[in-house]
């Protein structure tokens, strides 16, 4: 917490050397999350470095109310998220179902990993997105919740819907 | 959520091979780096360090101005034949011609 108010005050103070340590620190994470979520690695870049001039122009305005790569993935998320519209890669989400144990079970029995990888990143956006932040980064409901701005049920909605669609896919033995 | 169930774990690994080699271009962070904010020296010199393209004329004729501010004596053209007596708040200049002031 110290190193990161100090960072942030270098940064206020535009010292090279906290930007280069910023970049080292959270660029190639922020990457690689990017590049799941995109599915594509030149706008996955695109958006990291749009992501971090964002941050450079803004940071005299960060008010440190969360933690500073908190506010960072806020807004590479964002930028993400704009990508995608364009692409017209993200759905509204309709009424979800919420999870069938007895298709859980069957599924967990048998699971074809090259087909499973075929229908994270063919699956529509709105879900891998979810999918990526809860198991790749291993961050909380809450923690999603709060980053993408949305309420907590919406978020476990989305991730039931996007484990449905996975299971579903499994089961048929793909689309 | 479980995150920890089959599924879940079958998820994350595919997630964690598809990103292990994936790492930011050298070109891409030295065009972040290149957006930084700058520091007060910085900008300084960069300030100074500017390209000022000024025509020829209006700068020749400054410079002759600035000269003749600088090398013309301010009582150049000041009348030799006055002489100022101060009295007070006030004072009296008497000039050849015989004028008061």
């Amino acid at each position: 917490m110290v190193a990161e108010r100090l960072l942030i005050k270098n940064l206020k103070q535009g010292k090279e050397d906290a930007y280069r340590q910023l970049v080292e620190e959270y660029g190639n994470k922020l990457f690689k999350t990017c590049c799941l979520i995109l599915k594509d690695r030149e706008e996955a870049e695109d958006v990291v470095q749009e992501t971090f001039i964002r941050v450079f122009n803004k940071i005299d305005t960060f008010k440190e109310k969360s933690g500073l790569y908190t506010w960072i993935y806020a807004i590479a998320l964002n930028l993400s998220r704009d990508r995608m519209r364009v692409k017209q890669d993200m759905l509204e989400l309709k009424d979800e179902l919420i999870g069938n144990n007895d298709l859980e079970a069957q599924v967990e029995m048998n699971i074809d990993r090259e087909l499973l990888r075929k229908e994270i990143f063919g699956m529509n956006s709105i879900y891998r997105e979810v999918l990526v932040l809860f198991y790749f980064e291993e961050l909380s409901i809450k923690e999603i919740s709060n980053l993408l701005n949305e309420k907590e049920g919406t978020i476990k909605s989305k991730l039931s819907r996007g484990r449905n669609i996975l299971r579903e896919s499994l089961l048929k033995g793909g689309r | 959520m479980d995150s920890k169930d089959r599924l879940g774990m079958e998820i994350k690994k595919i997630m964690e091979e598809e990103a292990f080699d994936l790492t930011l271009s050298q070109k891409t962070i030295d065009n972040i780096i290149k957006h930084r904010k700058k520091t007060l020296t910085e900008k300084i010199k960069d300030f100074l360090n500017r390209k000022i393209e000024v025509s020829l004329a209006p700068a020749i004729v400054s410079v002759v101005v600035l000269l003749a501010l600088i090398l013309i004596p301010q009582d150049m053209f000041k009348s030799q034949n006055e002489k100022v007596i101060y009295m007070g708040s006030s004072y009296v200049i008497i000039r050849a011609r015989g004028e008061q002031q």
